[in-house]
């Protein structure tokens, strides 16, 4: 086949916003596989603070495998909206894995002062900020995905609301009171 | 925390943070009354939030040290719902068609084929069959079986999986929501009134029978191929598709 590389993603993608979901299936493990590869080379170049923008992968991503001339704001949301699921479940699963790895650590009580620096306590707020969103999704699933649209997605106020049918007014209220549970929860963990 | 408890705290706490901060406390004793736990709740709530910070706001960091998670991955593997494929009555569960806060729905077939009939079928979800939820739950069943109308997606069955879970089995739409169905066809507005007109024949025949929906939006109106527009989800809880194996549009 001929066809341009960004052809396949951006189709699947016109397709997701036409209501079918089966598209949905078969553009999960292409965004998984690009995020994953750019996550890989992000983290080989120096990082002196260890920190990586998973919106600026996301954004990265968006931009190698989808055609912008075809596609419109909306087609834009649906994929961050997944990308933002995807990206959280690799930073997470990866926060996983090298934490298991420190078994026997002493846990600190998680403190969110930009100062510490320590892998294991640094990869243990992903970790525990995971947990505290599937807590939060159980008796409020519009906050957690907001969190997670927003937090791994990069989506923007505008653009939560918008992939939400809601007001931006209101995404802001749910942000502030997801914030301060989060917080809490995370504090007690 | 319970959903209830949750609307509780929020709408008090809401209100509370547009106030100035001298006011907040008068404000929060009035509104919690009697109810000493619900303004522990709030005022702990309030304290976080003052406190929270730049959480969330920081970027992520990621250990450099094993990066093999991001080399070798295998194929993205979602989490098997250990329901796809069972059996309950005469149907067999294909898919979940979508998923909420107190259980999922599925794609299920007859399991005779014969009829190769398509069914929803609304299970609670294990963990959260708790009185409240399954008060909750046998109220939205009640609730469909009195609702017969051409526009309102019905219930046609209902029972308990073996392990004690409620469920209930109702016509499977298959279609398009109503505001891609009208902008994909171009409909003019008269087509698109006819449509409207319909759900709001279906509204009111629920209204008739003392029954709000209280969540009609347009991606609960979903359009069949022949034109035939169903008002779905008389649950007090939404069901929207889960990102990762369905997402929401």
């Amino acid at each position: 086949m001929n066809a341009h590389p960004t052809d396949n993603v951006t189709q699947l993608l016109l397709e997701v916003s036409k209501g079918d979901q089966g598209a949905v299936d078969l553009l999960l493990p292409v965004i998984y596989d690009e995020l994953r590869k750019l996550a890989a080379n992000y983290l080989r170049r120096e990082r002196p603070d260890h920190t990586l923008q998973p919106t600026a992968l996301v954004h990265e991503a968006y931009l190698r495998l989808v055609d912008q001339t075809r596609v419109n704001w909306q087609n834009r949301a649906h994929f961050f909206g997944v990308a933002a699921q995807i990206m959280r479940r690799l930073l997470v699963d990866h926060a996983r894995k090298h934490n298991a790895e420190k078994r026997g650590q002493d846990f600190q009580k998680l403190s969110l002062d930009e100062n510490i620096d320590r892998a294991v306590e640094r990869s243990g707020e992903l970790i525990a900020l995971d947990d505290a969103l599937k807590a939060l999704a159980v008796f409020d699933e519009q906050k957690a995905r907001i969190i997670e649209l927003r937090y791994f997605g990069g989506l923007s106020i505008e653009e939560t609301a918008d992939i939400l049918n809601v007001t931006p007014t209101t995404i802001k209220r749910h942000w502030r009171m997801a914030k301060a549970w989060l917080y809490g929860e995370m504090q007690r963990n | 925390m319970t959903p209830e408890r949750w609307r509780q705290v929020e709408e008090i706490f809401q209100a509370a943070i547009d106030l100035q901060p001298e006011e907040r406390t008068p404000y929060v004793c009035k509104a919690c009354g009697d109810d000493t736990k619900l303004r522990r709740d709030v005022e702990t709530l309030l304290l976080q939030h003052d406190s929270a910070g730049d959480l969330l706001e920081k970027p992520v960091y990621v250990a450099e040290t094993d990066l093999s998670s991001f080399q070798s991955l295998p194929v993205w593997e979602e989490e098997t719902d250990p329901m796809i494929g069972r059996r309950l009555g005469t149907y067999q569960i294909e898919r979940e068609i979508g998923r909420g806060g107190m259980g999922a729905v599925y794609e299920a077939v007859r399991a005779d084929n014969e009829f190769n009939r398509r069914v929803a079928i609304k299970l609670v979800k294990r963990g959260m069959d708790t009185d409240f939820i399954l008060r909750r739950f046998r109220k939205e069943r009640q609730i469909l079986a009195a609702l017969d109308h051409p526009h309102i997606a019905g219930l046609l069955d209902g029972g308990t999986t073996d392990d004690g879970l409620p469920y209930f089995v109702m016509e499977f739409i298959a279609g398009q929501p109503i505001y891609t169905y009208c902008d994909s066809r171009k409909l003019t507005v008269a087509e698109r009134l006819k449509l409207f007109r319909a759900i709001c024949d279906a509204v009111h025949y629920a209204h008739q029978k003392q029954v709000v929906h209280r969540d009609i939006k347009p991606s609960n109106v979903l359009v069949t191929s022949e034109g035939i527009p169903k008002l779905l989800d008389f649950g007090i809880q939404t069901f929207e598709s889960r990102s990762g194996r369905r997402y929401h549009t």
